[in-house]
């Protein structure tokens, strides 16, 4: 281990503190306690009370004003575990945050009292021995602190203390709901910039959830053009249409084949298509879009599924079609922030439903549950 | 009637094919000539010969582009020269009256606008898909080849595209112009959020700044020596210009285009679209190190150029040379809106029959011209 972080960030300290404790269904608490929401391994979520911790050297402390909840957060919540990243203990949820800077600690100089700020909430080592991080890819960090990957705690709370490096200014025409809808926006963002997506690009969007929205909007940006959007429901569609009217949308089928769903996608845009932007992970939506796009084309996965899955490996091969990868995001804050500040990037609408902290269980069950129809819930405090 | 020796000698060496019939259109085919010794002149020619690979167009709407002024001034760029009379124009769409028999892809009644340089596709350029690059290409309007400023020409099939009915023939005429800027555009790749610089306000580097605005590049500075130019540019919504002066020295002009764009926003990529010496300079010290110099405009034949600065800060200069398979996409994104209001480029348009007035008016300064068009019923 060569940076202090992991020590500096653990969840145990929390956890064993005195003044650590899972809070009752209904228990009041003080407008100022720090209340977060955490789930555990037995698929509980609740709302907890911690200590209000102090910013040590190069830390601030910030009142968490806005946390949009990320469907990994509900799946750590429901299913225990991503991948590698298992649920052990109790465990805070919350990645998408910004907030306002309340507390200074030792040395740091680039932050004021009352500077309003997005959280980057991936933490690497940043030191020179680690590759990832020497050669500017330090999403691929293996020592990353990623606020609410378990074991670490995340940002859905009311006082988090960051450190400084790691944040980033909001101009004030900036909200702090757009800032938190940040996060998943530089997930986009990294991801269209990794897949190659170019003016005039023929591009067909895999799924209709926020990351899929997300990606719409930044391929619209960007002039992507025809830009068709699959989705199993039409609602999310419905949405998409809303947000770019000259997206072409079309309802997934489960009863199709994936030939047949790329067929269909064909057939609406009209020619073919160069990229395709997976953003749901799921394996009959990557092979229809690996079935959609032309000889030479690609699919670029954002979306995150299943461990293992199967794939129309002749068809790839014999197409000469890429199939590439995103993991989270590097340097995508500031294009981010400034792409909403200058009106490029419209994210206002994705926030259908706000909760307060005290509220957050409920906003869990409203994300969690298809029929509420909600795109990006948000605690806001 | 028969076709003048003179004239069909002319015709015969810029590549246009008489047998001696003089064939007429409903309208006389007016065509624009210019000479070795700079001189401009209309002189009819025949109604065109329809070849079995061919097209016969009515040419509705045809720009001026710089080049020909050019030509027309100084009976030279480059090593390219004025060495017989030459018909003009390859900025043009029109509707086509007549198809070869060999003709799939296109039928009488069709809109289309006009792809100029037709390439030999047998040559290892063509082969790989750079056909921009084809040493034997026949390029309209450019020495030795005749060009598309005639009432009726005649053009290869498979360099005519298809225009939908929504768009104008004015603006099936600008998809040329549009397709330089976008084929420059796609050699540098600006991509969504990058600080973006366009060295020059006139139609390319005004189209040049759509495209890369299109692209999602952000911020955009463009800079001119005009002011009249930087305010056509803040008509078309670009709000970050910068009025350069001769005076100032390649250090204060990029330190200036830096200032303007902001410190987190130094330009990755700049769109050369002058061709001086003075603004390629400022424009390799205004990028970001390891940035790019994008050379669209052209210029003087040889230029020095700050290599060591270049060198040091691994700048390097990439080259556009016209475009290549451009023209589905170009008008695909101007008729989707997706180049906003690229028609703001047209500043003037003249009919046919006035077609010296035209060129006049590219070359008069209080005119004020982006894009001059001509026009026909």
């Amino acid at each position: 281990m060569v940076t202090q972080n992991p020590d500096i960030y653990d969840p145990r300290k929390i956890l064993q503190h005195s003044e650590f404790k899972v809070l009752s269904a209904g228990e009041k608490t003080d407008s100022d306690a720090n209340i977060a929401a955490f789930y555990n391994p037995a698929h509980e979520i609740h709302l907890v009370q911690k200590p209000k911790p102090k910013p040590g050297p190069g830390q601030v402390l910030l009142h968490v004003r806005a946390t949009g909840i990320c469907g990994s957060d509900v799946h750590f919540w429901r299913h225990g575990g991503i991948g590698t990243m298992i649920v052990t203990d109790e465990c805070g949820s919350g990645h998408e945050s910004a907030g306002e800077v309340v507390e200074l600690g030792e040395g740091v100089t680039e932050w004021k009292v009352g500077d309003r700020v997005a959280m980057e909430v991936g933490i690497p080592c940043s030191q020179p021995s680690c590759t990832p991080c020497r050669t500017g890819k330090y999403n691929g960090c293996p020592d990353v602190v990623f606020f609410s990957t378990p074991p670490y705690h995340g940002t859905l709370t009311r006082w988090h203390v960051h450190p400084e490096q790691w944040l980033h200014r909001l101009p004030d025409n900036l909200s702090f709901e757009e800032g938190a809808l940040c996060e998943p926006l530089a997930v986009a963002l990294a991801g269209i910039d990794r897949s190659g997506l170019r003016l005039g690009d023929p591009l067909l969007i895999c799924g209709a959830g926020p990351i899929g929205l997300v990606s719409l909007l930044a391929a619209r940006a960007a002039g992507a053009e025809p830009i068709v959007i699959t989705d199993l429901f039409q609602s999310r569609l419905d949405f998409a249409k809303k947000l770019v009217p000259g997206v072409h949308t079309v309802l997934v089928e489960r009863e199709l084949s994936p030939e047949q769903q790329a067929a269909k996608i064909k057939a609406v845009a009209g020619g073919e298509l160069k990229l395709s932007l997976e953003c749901t992970g799921v394996e009959s939506s990557i092979s229809t879009a690996i079935f959609s796009v032309q000889f030479g084309g690609r699919v670029f996965v954002i979306g995150v599924g299943k461990s293992e899955q199967k794939f129309p490996f002749m068809h790839l091969s014999a197409n000469e079609i890429d199939l590439k990868f995103q993991y989270r995001y590097a340097d995508q804050y500031p294009k981010a922030i400034r792409l909403v500040a200058a009106g490029l990037i419209n994210l206002k609408p994705l926030v259908t439903h706000r909760f307060a902290l005290e509220e957050a269980v409920s906003a869990f069950h409203v994300a969690a549950d298809p029929a509420q129809g909600a795109i990006k819930v948000q605690i806001q405090d | 009637m028969s076709v003048p020796e003179k004239l069909a000698a002319k015709l015969a060496k810029g590549g246009v094919v008489t047998d001696g019939v003089w064939r007429k259109g409903a309208k006389p085919n007016v065509a624009l000539w210019v000479t070795e010794d700079h001189r401009l002149y209309e002189e009819e020619i025949p109604y065109p010969i329809c070849g079995p690979d061919d097209c016969i167009v009515h040419v509705r709407a045809t720009g001026i582009c710089g080049s020909e002024i050019h030509f027309w001034k100084t009976g030279r760029i480059g090593d390219c020269k004025v060495t017989h009379d030459l018909i003009l124009g390859h900025e043009s769409a029109g509707e086509i009256l007549e198809v070869g028999s060999n003709v799939k892809n296109v039928v009488k009644g069709d809109r289309v606008s006009i792809e100029p340089g037709v390439a030999c596709w047998e040559c290892k350029q063509c082969v790989s898909g750079r056909y921009n690059l084809c040493p034997t290409v026949k390029f309209s309007g450019t020495p030795p080849s005749h060009g598309t400023m005639s009432r009726y020409v005649a053009h290869p099939a498979r360099y005519l595209h298809k225009i939908p009915d929504t768009m104008t023939f004015a603006q099936g005429a600008l998809i040329e112009p549009l397709s330089v800027a976008a084929g420059a555009v796609s050699r540098a790749s600006p991509k969504l959020g990058q600080p973006v610089l366009v060295c020059g306000a006139g139609p390319i580097g005004l189209a040049a700044a759509l495209c890369a605005r299109a692209a999602g590049a952000h911020p955009i500075c463009i800079t001119d020596l005009e002011e009249s130019r930087l305010e056509q540019a803040q008509l078309l919504g670009f709000k970050l210009t910068l009025k350069v002066e001769l005076a100032w020295d390649r250090f204060e002009t990029s330190n200036r285009i830096r200032d303007l764009m902001g410190a987190d926003c130094v330009p990755e990529i700049a769109f050369e679209c002058t061709g001086a010496q003075s603004s390629i300079a400022s424009a390799i010290y205004a990028v970001v190190d390891g940035g790019t110099v994008l050379q669209v405009g052209c210029g003087k034949p040889e230029i020095e150029l700050p290599i060591m600065a270049m060198s040091f800060r691994e700048v390097n200069i990439i080259t556009s040379f016209r475009y290549k398979q451009t023209w589905p996409t170009v008008i695909r994104l101007l008729n989707d809106a997706v180049l906003g209001e690229a028609d703001k480029l047209i500043t003037h348009s003249f009919p046919l029959e006035k077609i010296m007035d035209a060129f006049q008016t590219c070359v008069t300064k209080e005119a004020k011209s982006i894009k001059v068009q001509i026009l026909d019923d």
